[in-house]
């Protein structure tokens, strides 16, 4: 009974470490989508409406429910406060936080026509960045998720 | 919003030596030191001009978006909420004949607007029975204030729009101005662009114009006047007389002209002119 109970404790942790691990992967896709939502959304705002960038990501905010709402908002803030823009964010890779960073950077000192490059080059960049996030979320994350999951039962099976 | 657009460093070094509520213009240019006007009176500062601190101002101008006062940084100034207007000067870039924007952006001139309600009441005769009115005026002799608030006291009776190519009369966003319940501004596009809508779909009945070039804008002057709707219009010069000798053809829209001058104080009607009998 005990060995049942510690066999099955150890397959419930090993399938939830999957699925963490799994969800991790999922994540970062879904904060890049939401990243190149937000760049649709800004690049026609700027490139019509000619709206400044804290205004655009205030209006952003108010409209949207997303994972990003929250670091659009601090990124707000550290431009009004004259800091670099920066984002912490545990689901995004280093390339990823690189872009983002870059992005809001190189907006400040953009004039009409470069900022529509800017645009371009980061929904391109952005575009490519999911590409992969979503390979290695098929690849990586789906297949650690189904390992675990074996190799908790297996952890069960050798248990019992 | 001074020291929103300032940031609290300038602002409060600034404060420090002159109060925010007398200070009419602030003069940023690198590597000298920074210059207030009080009134008419200057006052030299006893710290110098950074880049740092000019880039600063001009972020927080624009929003930390460029691109998005790219029209107006072309024509040489930036406006800011509540009226606030930008000088900028600097290293021009020139592109097929017109300057397409600076590279450097070396100085700042930021105007302060003030409002001063019941300035216009000298002019309650002109008010009364509007005819078309050019206020004549140098620099700083007070004419946005002025034209401000002979809008707010024409609206009393008629339909006005105010074509607020710098956003100094309304204000735009952020605005303190008290300007009535019967006033339209269209705000920060150059006249040329939207005179002819206005008069077609807006129903007018006055309509003012603040800092005309007569090179570029007597065209819709005379749009304006074929229409048959009033107008209030402003133009730099120190001079009536040699307003109109260098320009024959103003004179001919406008029933009076009235000359400011900032001696002895900042809005001294110097004198009023009628142009024409009807």
């Amino acid at each position: 009974m005990i060995r049942l109970a510690v066999g099955a404790t150890l397959m419930a942790v090993a399938a939830y470490i999957g699925i963490g691990i799994d969800k991790f992967y999922k994540m970062r896709v879904d904060y890049l989508k939401d990243f190149a939502d937000f760049l649709g959304y800004a690049s026609r705002e700027a490139g019509f409406l000619k709206t400044d960038i804290l205004r655009i990501i205030s209006l952003y905010c108010a409209s949207r429910s997303s994972n990003l709402t929250k670091y659009l908002q601090q990124t707000k803030q550290q431009l009004e406060s004259g800091n670099a823009p920066t984002i912490d964010c545990v689901f995004l890779a280093k390339k990823d936080k690189k872009l983002y960073e870059s992005f809001f950077e190189g907006l400040k000192s953009a004039d009409y026509r470069t900022q529509e490059k800017l645009f371009l080059h980061s929904i391109a960049e952005t575009s490519e960045l999911i590409k992969e996030a979503e390979k290695n979320k098929k690849n990586k994350g789906e297949l650690i998720r189904k390992l675990m999951a074996l190799g908790g039962v297996a952890l069960m099976v050798i248990v019992l | 919003m001074l020291k929103d657009l300032l940031g609290g460093e300038l602002y409060n070094a600034i404060v420090s030596v002159c109060p925010e509520q007398g200070l009419t213009e602030i003069r940023l240019r690198l590597g000298l030191p920074v210059a207030v006007r009080v009134g008419l009176n200057r006052k030299v500062l006893p710290f110098i001009a950074t880049k740092k601190m000019i880039d600063g101002v001009v972020a927080r101008a624009t929003g930390f978006s460029l691109y998005s006062r790219q029209d107006e940084i072309k024509q040489g100034f930036i406006h800011y909420s509540g009226g606030i207007r930008i000088g900028v000067a600097g290293k021009g870039i020139a592109e097929g004949g017109s300057l397409v924007g600076f590279s450097e952006i070396d100085s700042l001139n930021i105007r302060l607007p003030h409002e001063i309600k019941g300035c216009s009441d000298r002019l309650s005769n002109i008010i009364n029975n509007f005819e078309n009115t050019l206020i004549v005026s140098p620099p700083f002799a007070g004419k946005t204030t002025l034209i401000r608030d002979m809008a707010r006291a024409l609206a009393k009776n008629y339909d006005v729009v105010i074509v607020d190519e710098r956003g100094e009369i309304g204000g735009g966003e952020g605005s303190i101005y008290d300007l009535g319940s019967f006033v339209d501004i269209v705000g920060n596009v150059p006249k040329t662009l939207v005179t002819e809508g206005i008069i077609r779909s807006m129903s007018p009945e006055i309509i003012v114009l603040d800092e005309l070039s007569p090179e570029k804008d007597m065209k819709i002057v005379e749009e304006i006047s074929r229409s048959g709707i009033k107008l209030l219009a402003s133009v730099h010069s120190d001079s009536i007389e040699r307003l109109t000798k260098a320009l024959p053809h103003i004179a001919r829209h406008f029933c009076y002209g009235v000359l400011l001058s900032n001696k002895p104080s900042i809005g001294s009607i110097k004198s009023i002119v009628r142009f024409r009998g009807d």
